[in-house]
């Protein structure tokens, strides 16, 4: 039997020519997709390939039990320890340990339930996320509302921001120097860790994800020792550059990528730092992972040690006495440690009072599945899992945190709203916290054998580290922090005032000295040197002065007066770097990232610049789809009205329209940990030199004069707070 | 913590002279040696035994728009409130509404006595005694008339149902008081029809206080005594006349004259000729009307009779 079918009489009728129409677009639909990743991988010259990790080595079942008694071993020796506290017989204790630490219940009773699970299923050999994936394919989400919903668990992961570099979404406490709100209306442009105006260059994630450095720490003459660096150390996406396909229409993270997730940094209780180095394969340049069984079978709900594998770099700094993971460098390839903190607030039991309580990260930052908040407040352009999800203080702690119902407390708990509890209660920030770094002059670190930038001021001391600043829980496109005194005065102008200049004496006293040195220049030309940072408006002409004071009244203003206001303290920081002259406005140019190895061997930051900007994405920037997709829109939150698509480098292969510069404001970053119990003192602040500048914060000349001259001051410092 | 309870008792309003002064600068300057402190608006303490948060931050902006607005802060509180730190034995300073209001010819009109009477009567204080005052309910620092003077009948249900949600919202306070946990507001109310509707039209104490008094019924009912037949509101003789458009209904027949009340009063469904306009313009139709009727008439007559001829 035969049958043919003529689709001619069909394609005739006009239902015929839609059916036709709607498969031909979904055949080109399906074509696309089919070819997308390949078209990315081309477009950007981002390289994927199936990863493999020599640590993820099969066991045996000895050795599953052998490492099922190692990580084991401290929790029975504590627990048998605690039970045999009343023996007094040294010898005899040791027996009972002995004896309790081999009982069959006491290896069953254990937090690491996924030794039992591997154990029945027959598990041994860590995989990677399809391990976990076998049985968590799924998961519960508690959301906020009270609901529990079912989700895909890898794709929680991918869409959460612990996997992703941007943000479509609205969200974002970020209001641009147009007065647009960051992603809020009209089409929403790819913001986050990709695009954000961060003072690191190395933050450019595309250039700098996984390399390799040759160092000389043993002299120039000696044998280089590689170091690892780059932004893959910390992300737990992205194989040989990070997963930033979505930042495209119809983009899609490829499998490979997503088998590349590091489930373990986050959840295993023995995950070894020291496999964090980068590995160079026939592909390229990639970040290694620990995906040894032991480390599986160590999985809990993430703790503080997972966070800060992480996390300690940006808070207590990576040279931060007690960051633990900066203790494991690598077992090859060590990591390079970057020496001036960024914030310098870290979250350990030493420094931090809520750590010492033996509070975990998530119990603050409750998550909901992978999507873990970070609070409505931020000045940076941070992409944000659960933006009105508050992390604050209050949350535990009441508007009446002071509860020793002493008069202080009671005045004390009158300033709540208008003090943000970090105001008093982080008294510093860690001696390592740059405040001013010169990426353009590197200085030679002789101890690591290489050309670091140079911090030409670090500083936790309130008045230099610490500025104090009205913050209604929004800032600038540049991490500038907005708010207003609730006076509403005109007077309070940080963007014109506060964040354009640096005036403590005794700091600049240090820069001079600092500089003299470093660089060895005269004290002439350090002074010459200075006026760039001392007064960053210096660097503007005269008209672009003038519209930075149009856009601060236009649009600014009005965004200061939103809300409600507190004095926040902020960690000041300013950087100077290669900007792109072409795309210049009131508040700054765009910074131009750094080729890792090139600055770090060769001190040339010139070249380093120009090798990163190299990149075929970063001239894809500079070409039109990227300038229409994303660029000009990303230009508008600058204060700029279009992105000039002048490549910097001509066609002769010269650099063009690219200057050093400061930012022409300093960054104010948000700092919330290394929470102290005893605060400052009240004098700190009410007192001629307290470390609060009244008048600057907008408050009137009288009631300057009666904040800084307390009559009633005398009741209280009685107790010392 | 002696001077703490001193402090606190700052919220609570004594007499000495009533004198209503002008809102002068007199005042205002008097009492900003106490607003230095006390305007802090989260100026508080823990109790500590019940972990309440205790405020004694007065809101400037709120006193000055209150009905005491003209006083000043010693003109309640004890003179000596004006030493700092206040002396300890402050904390016992115990005030009371109405050694300012009673017999005092010009509060005549709220009828103090009877409130008092009625307090005695309410469900708040036969369960609680003296641990329920006027300030578990009314702050003085902001208080104001509302329903009297109020045009917005919305606005004077929503400020009124404030004071008892304050407390009746919070079972953290119930509990503190009473030492029991109530049901929620929804549960208890479960058999109302149009629940949330109800709330936004009516006043809590509409249903839950009796209404013959002269003033503002203080005697808030036992629960099983509360107004719970439809046809007490839905009829023709509403109680509601009597309770939450009792004033508007005197103001009105002082203003329109006593017609439009008698109308207003015999309306069926509450809401629906509370309009004042609404009520001249179906005066005018039916003026209308009845001109249009007579004039028929009249033409009607007039031209049978030209028939006949």
């Amino acid at each position: 039997m035969k049958m043919k079918i003529n689709l001619k009489p069909f394609l005739k009728k006009w239902y015929g020519k839609i059916t036709a129409v709607i498969a031909g677009l979904a055949l080109i639909l399906l074509i696309g997709m089919m070819a997308m990743p390949s078209f990315f991988e081309w477009y950007t010259g981002v390289k994927n390939a199936p990863l493999t990790y020599g640590s993820s080595k099969k066991l045996t079942d000895e050795q599953f039990e052998e490492t099922a008694k190692k990580i084991t071993y401290n929790e029975r020796l504590e627990k048998a320890e605690e039970i045999t506290k009343g023996e007094n017989n040294d010898f005899t204790r040791s027996v009972k340990i002995q004896m309790l630490m081999n009982t069959p219940s006491f290896y069953r009773d254990t937090k690491f339930k996924h030794i039992a699970y591997f154990r029945k299923a027959g598990i041994r050999q860590y995989k990677g996320p399809e391990t976990c994936l076998e049985c968590h394919k799924t998961m519960k989400v508690h959301e906020s509302d009270g609901t529990i919903k079912k989700v895909n668990t890898l794709n929680d992961v991918v869409n959460s921001v612990h996997f992703e570099f941007q943000r479509m979404a609205p969200g974002f406490s970020t209001y641009g120097f147009n007065g647009k709100r960051v992603n809020s209306k009209g089409r929403p442009i790819p913001v986050g860790k990709i695009d954000r105006a961060c003072g690191i260059p190395g933050s450019f994630s595309w250039t700098g994800w996984a390399v390799l450095v040759k160092t000389y720490p043993n002299g120039k003459d000696k044998p280089a020792v590689m170091r690892s660096e780059g932004c893959g150390q910390c992300h737990i996406g992205g194989s040989y550059d990070p997963a930033t396909e979505k930042m495209m229409p119809g983009g899609v993270i490829p499998a490979e990528t997503k088998e590349g997730i590091d489930c373990l940094i986050c959840h295993s209780q023995n995950y070894d730092m020291n496999y964090k180095y980068v590995i160079k394969d026939k592909v390229g340049y990639r970040w290694n992972q620990d995906r040894t069984m032991e480390a599986a079978m160590s999985v809990t709900i993430p703790t503080n040690k997972n966070c800060l594998n992480c996390h300690q770099h940006n808070m207590g700094g990576d040279v931060y006495q007690y960051n633990v993971a900066a203790k494991s460098l690598g077992y090859k390839n060590q990591r390079i440690l970057h020496g001036g903190a960024k914030r310098g607030n870290p979250f350990s039991s030493e420094d931090d009072v809520h750590a010492a309580a033996g509070l975990q990260c998530l119990d603050c930052h409750v998550p909901e599945g992978h999507k873990i908040p970070r609070g409505v407040k931020g000045t940076d352009l941070v992409a944000n899992d659960l933006p009105n999800r508050k992390v604050d203080c209050e949350n535990c702690h009441t508007s009446a945190p002071h509860t020793k119902n002493k008069l202080e407390d009671v005045i004390l708990n009158g300033h709540v709203n208008r003090i943000a509890c970090e105001t008093c209660h982080i008294t510093s920030l860690q001696n390592s916290s740059v405040v001013l770094r010169d990426w353009v002059h590197p200085t030679w670190d002789k101890e690591d054998g290489m050309y670091v930038p140079t911090d030409i001021l670090r500083s936790g001391k309130p008045d230099v580290g610490i500025t104090y600043l009205w913050f209604n829980g929004n800032g600038t496109f540049l991490a500038n922090a907005l708010g207003n005194n609730p006076n509403h005065t005109d007077k309070y102008n940080p963007l014109m005032d506060q964040l354009v200049t640096i005036n403590n004496p005794q700091a600049l006293k240090e820069v001079k000295q600092n500089i003299m040195s470093d660089f060895g220049m005269t004290s002439q030309q350090a002074d010459e040197y200075m006026k760039s940072f001392t007064n960053t408006l210096s660097q503007l002409s005269p008209s672009m002065i003038e519209k930075r004071k149009e856009v601060i009244k236009t649009f600014l203003v009005k965004l200061e007066n939103m809300g409600q206001s507190k004095i926040y303290p902020f960690k000041l920081f300013n950087a100077y770097m290669y900007e792109d002259m072409s795309n210049q406005g009131p508040f700054g140019a765009m910074i131009l990232p750094f080729d890792y190895p090139t600055y770090y061997e060769t001190g040339n930051s010139l070249a380093a610049m120009k090798k990163a900007i190299e990149n075929p994405i970063v001239k894809r920037m500079y070409q039109l789809p990227f300038k229409e997709y994303m660029m000009d829109d990303f230009m508008h939150y600058f204060g700029v009205s279009t992105w000039s698509d002048v490549y910097p480098i001509d066609s002769k292969g010269n650099l063009r329209n690219i200057e050093p510069h400061w930012m022409r404001q300093f960054g104010t970053l948000m700092i919330n940990h290394g929470i102290k119990k005893d605060g400052l003192s009240c004098e700190s602040c009410h007192s001629p030199n307290g470390i609060l500048d009244f008048a600057k914060l907008g408050y009137s000349p009288e009631r300057v004069k009666d904040l800084t001259h307390l009559k009633d001051l005398k009741y209280f410092t009685k107790s010392k707070l | 913590m002696k001077i703490l309870i001193a402090a606190f008792s700052l919220l609570i309003l004594t007499s000495v002279e009533p004198a209503a002064k002008p809102n002068s600068p007199s005042n205002r300057e008097e009492n900003q040696n106490c607003f230095r402190c006390h305007s802090m608006s989260t100026l508080s303490y823990r109790d500590t035994t019940t972990g309440i948060i205790k405020s004694l931050s007065v809101s400037p902006e709120e006193f000055y728009n209150s009905n005491h607005k003209d006083l000043e802060c010693i003109d309640c509180h004890s003179k000596d409130f004006q030493t700092f730190p206040h002396n300890a034995k402050l904390k016992n300073e115990n005030l009371y509404c109405l050694d300012c209001h009673k017999d005092e010819p010009k509060f005549k009109q709220f009828h103090f006595e009877s409130i008092e009477k009625e307090f005695k009567q309410s469900i708040h204080y036969q369960k609680l005694g003296n641990k329920f005052t006027c300030f578990d309910c009314h702050d003085p620092h902001s208080f104001e008339i509302h329903a009297r003077i109020s045009k917005d009948i919305k606005g004077t249900i929503l400020y009124d149902n404030s004071i008892c949600l304050n407390c009746h919202e919070n079972n953290f306070k119930i509990k503190y008081l009473s030492g029991k946990i109530l049901p929620s507001l929804y549960t208890a109310h479960s058999w109302l029809p149009h629940i949330n509707l109800h709330w936004q039209s009516v006043r809590c104490i509409d249903c839950h206080t009796s209404p013959n008094t002269p003033g503002v019924s203080h005697a808030i009912l036992p629960k099983g005594k509360a107004v719970k037949n439809c046809v007490e509101c839905h009829s023709k003789n509403s109680l509601l006349l009597q309770t939450l458009y009792k004033f508007e209904s005197k103001r009105s027949r002082n203003k329109e004259g006593f017609l439009n009340a008698v109308i207003l009063n015999n309306s069926y469904v509450i809401g629906a000729t509370r309009n004042y306009y609404l009520n001249l313009l179906s005066f005018i139709i039916f003026g209308l009307t009845l001109i249009a009727l007579s004039f028929h008439g009249f033409l009607r007559i007039k031209s049978k009779k030209r028939k006949l001829k």
